[in-house]
């Protein structure tokens, strides 16, 4: 009864193994051998490398103040979660109550613009006023409201304002991660309070080279796998950002976190012993059991794993165990080597 | 001044007495404080320099370091070759000077230009000028044991605990560690991490190296007193390296622990040690050339028996060679061919007197003979060895001739009863025979001073053997023109000295045979030339060799793996074949095998390469006869592991071997050139040729390519953007492939290297070329790069070790040659490689090898033993003042020569040197007793008697003395002949030479010589 898969597995390797040298396994005399079974495998886990927390550009939050920060007090944890609504921060100075004083101001100026235009609407339908001169009090009053609207949009976040008047407590815009603004972001006239980055928006980034990026699959920390979502669609450099899944909850992983991370990549390779690999007629060799006789196969170490090196081939290798010990012996005699 | 010499002995008797108590006990003084060695010293002044230059390839290391320093040294006087040998990361360079240079001078010369260019050499080069030692240096081998210690550990008690005590033993140069991992403290860092930070590995090596350090600052005074300021920073343990700050910034402080792992780590290793297949330690102590290798030997066992108490408990200092065992076996083997010598001589002696008293008297001359030689060798500084002990035992038979001569015609005057003073007869007896005596001495030396002319190995061997051996001759003339005759005034009380009944006997059987002759001579004179030119034939016949190989006891395999095999599968080949040879050989009792290179660098091993140190079981334990055989068993197991390639030596064969030569076999081809494809492409064309040369066998072509590299090239567009250098590039690949010692930690007398590094880590050394091409390389600016990226990867082919001689590279073909004679050999195969091989501009051929000495000392000899005949024959004609008589001796030196051959074919012993020496003691042996006959015919001439009558009674009268001088140098030597032990191979073709030369010269002379001498004397009276 013929074994087909096996047939069929010779058959296919056959001019390979015709190109490849051959010694019988009677020939090896004493030497000790050892076989390993070939392991075929889906991906492989390549050295550490570092990674970042982060959300992707654009996708969170950002908190601008429309006056200048003397005084900042956050009001919870960097990277705390905090639901919408949560006060968040107090902002203390002249500047607040310059900036309340402006409030009141542009309501002022806003009421009196609204009126001007709603007494004027029916005398310009009348042609009463000319166009200019109606051109003039729409464009005063959608300047006093837009200039309103800014400053008002930022006072629905004040939570609350101290009786002085300079201090005010801000609420968070919207649920997330708080990550606080850095020195440079909050020294503009516009400046940059803090970001606020949805759980959804969350992920573990890392710099990978751009040649193995195809191949990167997911990435491993002690208390989760995280697969890879999405390249970055423009390098920088030599490398690219990989973007993970959504760091899940129990993953351990706080924002703006820079950690060391283990990255899988796919492949269809093989696990072989790193003591069967050798290098003959200048190519990667393993000699395969076959029967009485050993067969060298070339093959290509994609990388190592433990004690084993990750290997692919031209040819399937599963069904065979490859020669683990005494293989620099065996080169020697494939070199001619042997006797006194 | 013979006569006043005997006139002073005899007067002063009492002071003679005293004289010859004095010698005696300065002469056992003088024996008990000769250096005592298994080989004189045969290694020239010689300096090597070892330097090793750390992940570097052979071409890169010649370039950078063999080749300016060569050009430096090549400019030191006296100097006789310089050779070196460049390989992966060590190159070795060795100096010959000229015979006599003094040694502290050649190593002062040489220090002084290694110094002045050293700064110019690649940082991170290590190392100097070897220990002065020879090649017989190692002398003493240990491993250490213990199942509880790790593999570091043991190296550790070795380097830290043991070494430093054995080095203050006298004698001893220096102390090799092998084997086990030389701890370190490692740090290696997190690419990722140091990404993070923004940290380049220079910075990290920056800060680690600036501070551990402890400053200078100087005296301070504060009020009436001085205070010493330092700046305090080096490290004492571990936690220090690891709360090294090595950044400090608004965003905090980086610690060295913040930026990778710190722990012990190892040293790149690039050697192991296995003892019965298991890894070890080893430590080889190498003596200081010139030292009392006995004496060396002694104190570090005594140190050795101090440390071992003070070491954890279950450590064994495993003993597997011991030079002293060879030196007592050696001494041994001659002490006992000295001592039955010596017993066998006075057992003749008093057979041929047939008196005890003169045979006793005659004795004596042979204890103060040797003890005088041993002072006078301690005077000269020779050393109780092999060869010098060798030249007594040669000696014993010959110095007892001329107090046989002196007491014969003492007690021959003696009983003639003349009326005159007992010591007045004595007087004149001893003065009758003073001037034969010294001319019969004078011979002998003459024959062997010539020796001491013989330069190179031969030389150094066979030097000592001529000196003892004139220094032996001295005394024995001093003691019988002295003491003898002082004695004899003592004891001879005027004995009967007549021919015991035997000799009688004898000389009857004798006296009827030569009378017969003399009748009927044409029978025996052509039986004689047929013997000669059947010897002639014999001699074609035997095989040649340079110089017998002294069995030392033990046995080294080497064995040859796949030349880019891993350490740690060459160590696992060597397990599988220690075991089986356990397993399967049980006269090994263990086995030490070394694979790779040593600490020092001395003997510079690829991981390929192995040397299999076998001690074996006494021999009365063994299954085999010989050595031989057992070496058969040997070689059978290592058939069974194919694909290793595997030789057989011994330890001081194999040091020897690389000292002379540089390359073992009969003939080594040496291709000089440049280029290493052409030398490769070239020596594969010679070794061809030689292998079609009739009588080659061996042949051998030196791999000098066959290493593959892995060549890492810098992107240059990138690298100028990311400002990485090729050396920083090195720097940073090293450090992850080998390691970078930046520092290190000092704790007492321990120094553990401080090393940025993965070694052990096998999950961030890279292991692969992809790996490599994936590693990530921390850049100058704090930014992280793949290697791939900055840098692209291809294999090469170059060269795994470089052969230069005299500043030229050479690659060698060597063979061995059977069947035919060498000097033949080598003319056909210069023949056929010029004719089939055009060698380019700049390249040039030179033959060599064991060859090389073979000529040199054929050469040698073609000059010594002329000077010998004519020598003797000016001796002979101030003698006997005829050069017909002259040449009527000599006529005796082809018959002798015959016996010697004979000796030689029977006992299937070769052609060496010490088989030449032997042909030329020969000579002067079988012309002393031409003399003895011829000088007494000559006396009985003077009576005017028939010259048959004469001729007959003249031989039968000197029967006993040539019999006697016969068959003592004969039996003298017969123990020596007979010898099994080792030591004995190299005087054994001497000692066969001379005893079969003597068995036929004697007949000759006591034959063929008075019939010449009938014939001539009978045609001179017509």
């Amino acid at each position: 009864m013929i074994n087909l898969p096996r047939f069929l597995i010779i058959l296919c390797s056959l001019p390979l193994a015709l190109q490849a040298a051959t010694l019988k396994v009677a020939d090896l005399g004493e030497l000790d051998l050892r076989y390993s079974q070939v392991q075929a495998i889906a991906n492989y886990t390549g050295p550490s490398m570092a990674a970042h927390v982060e959300s992707e550009e654009g996708q969170a939050y950002q908190l601008f103040s429309p006056f200048m920060v003397q005084q900042l007090a956050y009001q919870v944890e960097n990277g705390a979660w905090v639901e919408q609504g949560q006060t968040v921060l107090r902002m203390t100075g002249s500047e607040v109550h310059h900036f309340i004083e402006r409030i009141e101001a542009a309501q002022s100026i806003l009421s009196l613009a609204k009126h001007r235009y709603d007494n004027n609407q029916s005398l310009y339908r009348q042609q009463a006023i000319s166009e200019s001169t109606w051109q003039d009090i729409v464009s005063q009053y959608q300047q006093a409201r837009l200039a309103f609207g800014h400053l008002g949009h930022f006072q629905e976040l004040i939570a609350a304002v101290s009786e002085s008047g300079d201090s005010i407590v801000l609420k968070a815009p919207s649920a997330g991660f708080i990550r606080y603004s850095t020195e440079n972001e909050r020294s503009g006239s516009e400046p940059l309070l803090a970001r606020f980055i949805d759980r959804q928006a969350l992920r573990v980034s890392v710099n990978i080279p751009v040649v193995n990026a195809s191949t990167l699959s997911h990435l491993s920390t002690p208390e989760c796998n995280l697969q890879i979502e999405h390249l970055g669609q423009s390098a920088n450099g030599l490398f690219v950002k990989a973007w993970s899944e959504a760091v899940p909850q129990g993953c351990k992983l706080l924002p703006g976190q820079q950690l060391s991370i283990k990255p899988g990549y796919t492949t269809q390779a093989y696990l072989v012993p790193r003591q069967s690999v050798f290098r003959f007629e200048q190519r990667q060799q393993v000699m395969l059991h076959d029967g009485q006789q050993l067969i060298s196969q070339p093959v290509q170490i994609v990388a190592s794993q433990g004690k084993h090196y990750v290997i692919t081939s031209d040819t399937s290798l599963s069904q065979y165990e490859v020669l683990a010990s005494s293989v620099g012996a065996v080169k020697g005699l494939l070199l001619g080597m042997g006797g006194e | 001044m013979l006569h006043q010499l005997l006139r002073f002995s005899l007067t002063q008797r009492v002071f003679v007495v005293v004289m010859l108590g004095v010698l005696f006990a300065l002469g056992i003084r003088a024996w008990f404080g000769l250096p005592i060695d298994a080989f004189p010293d045969i290694s020239p002044t010689q300096v090597k320099v070892i330097l090793k230059v750390p992940g570097m390839t052979a071409e890169e290391i010649e370039s950078q370091v063999t080749r300016p320093l060569e050009a430096e040294l090549l400019g030191i006087p006296k100097q006789a070759i310089l050779r070196s040998s460049t390989k992966y990361a060590i190159t070795s360079i060795t100096l010959d000077f000229q015979e006599g240079t003094d040694i502290y001078w050649a190593r002062q010369q040489v220090n002084k230009r290694l110094s002045g260019i050293r700064g110019d050499f690649p940082a991170g080069t290590a190392g100097g000028v070897a220990p002065m030692s020879t090649p017989l240096s190692e002398m003493f081998m240990f491993s250490l044991e213990n199942p509880s210690l790790s593999l570091t550990e043991r190296r550790h008690l070795l380097d830290w605990e043991i070494r430093p005590l054995l080095r203050t033993v006298p004698g001893v140069a220096e102390v090799n560690s092998l084997g086990g991992y030389v701890q370190t403290l490692q740090f290696s860092p997190d690419n990722s991490l140091m990404a993070v930070a923004g940290i380049g590995m220079e910075q990290v090596q920056q800060a680690i190296q600036s501070s551990n350090i402890n400053g200078s600052v100087g005296r301070m005074n504060v009020g009436t007193e001085s205070l010493i300021i330092r700046t305090q920073g080096r490290f004492a343990t571990q936690q220090d390296l690891a709360g090294l700050i090595v950044k400090a910034d608004d965003n905090g402080i980086v610690r060295l622990s913040d930026l990778g792992d710190i722990s012990t780590g190892h040293l790149a290793r690039y050697g192991a040690v296995t003892k019965d297949g298991q890894e070890t330690a080893q430590a080889l102590i190498i003596a200081l050339k010139n030292s009392n290798t006995a004496d060396v030997v002694k104190g570090v066992k005594e140190k050795l028996a101090q440390i071992a108490p003070t070491l954890p408990e279950g450590t064994d200092l495993n003993v597997f060679y011991d030079r002293k065992t060879l030196i007592d076996t050696a001494v041994g083997t001659i002490t006992n061919a000295l001592v039955e010598a010596v017993i066998l001589v006075i057992i003749i002696l008093a057979l041929f007197l047939g008196n005890l008293r003169a045979a006793f008297l005659v004795s004596l001359s042979i204890p103060f003979a040797a003890l005088l030689t041993f002072l006078m060798m301690s005077y000269t500084n020779l050393s109780a060895n092999l060869m010098s002990l060798g030249g007594v035992v040669i000696a014993i038979g010959m110095i007892v001739d001329s107090s046989v001569v002196v007491v014969e015609n003492i007690v021959s005057q003696l009983n003639r009863k003349l009326p005159l003073p007992r010591l007045h007869l004595i007087y004149r007896a001893s003065k009758a025979v003073a001037t034969p005596v010294l001319a019969g001495t004078a011979i002998v030396i003459i024959v062997f001073v010539p020796l001491l002319t013989l330069t190179g190995l031969e030389g150094k061997l066979f030097s000592p053997v001529a000196l003892t051996i004139v220094f032996a001759m001295l005394s024995a003339l001093l003691i019988s023109l002295t003491i003898v005759p002082v004695i004899a005034s003592f004891l001879i009380k005027g004995e009967n000295l007549a021919p015991p009944k035997f000799i009688r006997s004898l000389q009857r059987i004798y006296q009827a045979s030569l009378i017969k002759l003399l009748a009927r001579p044409g029978p025996f004179v052509g039986g004689a030339i047929v013997a000669v030119i059947i010897s002639l034939f014999l001699f074609t016949q035997l095989g040649k060799t340079f110089m017998p190989v002294l069995d030392e006891g033990d046995i080294i395999v080497q064995l040859e793996k796949s030349p880019t095999i891993s350490l740690a599968d060459s160590v696992e080949l060597d397990r599988q074949v220690s075991e089986a040879l356990l397993k399967q050989v049980p006269e090994i009792k263990q086995i030490v095998a070394r694979t790779g290179a040593d600490e020092l660098g001395l003997d510079p091993m690829g991981l390929n390469e192995t040397d299999m140190f076998m001690e074996l079981q006494p021999t009365e334990q063994w299954r085999f006869d010989t050595k031989d055989e057992l070496a058969g068993a040997i070689r059978e197991v290592l058939q069974t592991f194919p694909g290793i390639n595997f030789g057989f030596t011994q330890p001081i064969q194999m040091r020897v071997s690389e000292m002379l030569t540089g390359s073992t076999g009969d003939v080594s081809i040496k291709v000089f050139g440049d280029d290493i494809a052409a030398l490769a492409t070239l020596t594969d064309s010679i070794a061809g040729i030689t292998g079609n040369t009739s009588g080659a066998v061996d042949v051998n072509a030196s791999i000098i390519e066959g290493a593959e590299f892995l060549n890492v090239h810098l992107k240059p567009e990138l690298a100028t953007e990311y400002g990485l250098s090729v050396d920083a590039l090195a720097q940073g690949l090293r450090a992850q492939v080998e390691g970078v010692q930046v520092s290190e930690l000092i704790q007492g007398k321990v120094k553990t290297p401080i090393i940025i590094g993965y070694q052990g880590n096998t999950a961030q050394q890279p292991a692969s070329t992809n790996e490599l091409e994936n590693a990530m390389l921390t850049l100058p600016d704090g930014r992280v790069a793949r290697v791939g990226d900055v840098a692209s990867l291809s294999y090469a082919q170059g060269p795994s070790i470089i052969s230069r001689e005299n500043g030229n590279r050479f690659a060698v073909v060597t063979t061995n040659v059977t069947g035919r004679d060498i000097v033949g050999f080598v003319e056909e195969l210069r023949e056929n490689i010029h004719q089939q091989i055009s060698l380019p501009t700049g390249y040039t051929i030179e033959y060599g090898g064991e060859f090389e000495n073979q000529i040199r000392a054929s050469n040698s000899l073609m000059m010594v033993i002329p000077a010998v005949i004519l020598l003797i024959v000016i001796i002979l004609f101030s003698t006997f003042q005829s050069l017909p008589h002259s040449m009527l001796i000599l006529l005796n030196v082809p018959f002798a020569l015959m016996g010697g051959i004979v000796g030689l074919f029977i006992s299937g012993q070769y052609l060496s040197v010490p088989a030449s020496v032997g042909f030329i003691a020969l000579l002067g042996i079988a012309v002393l007793n031409g003399v003895v006959m011829l000088s007494h015919f000559q006396q009985l001439r003077a009576r005017s008697r028939d010259l048959k009558e004469l001729v007959c009674d003249g031989a039968a009268d000197r029967l006993r003395p040539i019999l006697m001088t016969a068959t003592t140098a004969m039996f003298g030597l017969f123990p020596l002949a007979l010898a099994t032990g080792p030591g004995a191979e190299i005087q054994k073709p001497l000692a066969i030479v001379v005893i079969g030369g003597l068995l036929t010269s004697t007949i000759t002379t006591l034959y063929l010589l008075p019939m010449l001498y009938y014939k001539l004397e009978n045609k001179h009276g017509k």
